[in-house]
């Protein structure tokens, strides 16, 4: 097999690892935080990828998109060694998971609204309890889009699955939030809308009617 | 509009990927056109918008340690030596 790695000078590498690696340790960090919920194992996830990425540096084109391919080696050395070491389950029952969420799909759009007060209360720890709820790839999908702002092309890439199956895990992943953060919102006195209109509706037949 | 209605679906459906960035221009202009026509649909656009927006604000986000950083460029100058060593 033909070895496409460039010859770079240390003082070159050494260049490209601090202009175009380390400027997004913060973002690797996070990212890692959020997938092993501990501190230690997120540094040394984060060490292990910045190693990584200097042994393969010359495998890195200069002026490329640097951010991608860290979370890209990140992500892998989650998959292959992290998840090995602590010998976490690696099977999610997908199957379960997306029928239930397939057959409630349409229902969720628009059934949650954020605009009203209690949401706008809510602090940072409940909203990333229920991200760490997820499953760990619907938690990857909201991570890389809706927190660092990846593209569904460099997500894909990122986590080697088809566009379609991005769009359809964060579509999933947000449904899922929404109802994770609807009843965290009901036990502080949140009413859905949709709900109590429907309940309006079923105790005053008649009102309706005559509409 | 009832959600349930077909035309609005497929509008809701492109709501997600316009709010991610993912229409093109004409697209997006498109969408919008059809959500002028649909207020129910207009509605759920700044609904899912606002949960988008409170995703990104609300996740926390953890900073690492400088000592961290420390550690790794200690190694990486090891590593980066021995590989100059064995050249």
């Amino acid at each position: 097999m033909a070895d496409n790695r460039k010859k770079l000078s240390k003082e070159k590498k050494q260049q490209i690892f601090e202009n175009e690696f380390l400027p997004h340790i913060d973002a690797l960090y996070n990212f890692a935080f959020h997938l092993t919920y501990n501190e230690v194992d997120a540094n040394d996830l984060v060490q292990e990828t910045y190693l990584k990425a200097f042994r393969f540096i010359e495998s890195y084109d200069e002026g490329t998109n640097a951010k991608a391919w860290l979370f890209k080696i990140l992500k892998n050395a989650f998959i292959n060694e992290y998840r090995k070491r602590v010998k976490q389950p690696t099977k999610v029952d997908y199957e379960e998971i997306i029928n239930y969420h397939e057959s409630e799909e349409e229902t969720h759009l628009g059934s949650l609204d954020l605009r009203q007060e209690v949401f706008q209360g809510m602090i940072g720890d409940e909203v990333t309890k229920s991200l760490n709820a997820l499953p760990v790839d619907f938690r990857t999908a909201v991570l890389l889009c809706d927190v660092e702002g990846f593209t569904y092309e460099e997500i894909a890439k990122i986590v080697d699955i088809p566009i379609g199956t991005v769009r359809s895990r964060l579509h999933r992943a947000r449904n899922m939030l929404k109802d994770m953060l609807k009843e965290y919102a009901q036990k502080r006195g949140y009413e859905d809308t949709e709900e109590s209109e429907s309940e309006q509706e079923n105790q005053n037949p008649k009102d309706n009617e005559s509409e | 509009m009832n959600p349930n209605d077909h035309t609005c679906t497929n509008l809701l459906r492109k709501v997600e990927l316009a709010l991610d960035g993912e229409l093109t221009h004409d697209e997006e202009k498109q969408l919008f056109n059809d959500l002028e026509q649909n207020p129910w649909c207009f509605d759920v656009y700044d609904i899912e918008k606002c949960f988008k927006q409170f995703l990104t604000e609300k996740i926390e986000r953890k900073r690492i340690d400088e000592s961290t950083i420390k550690c790794i460029r200690e190694r990486i100058q090891t590593e980066g030596e021995a590989i100059e060593g064995n050249r």
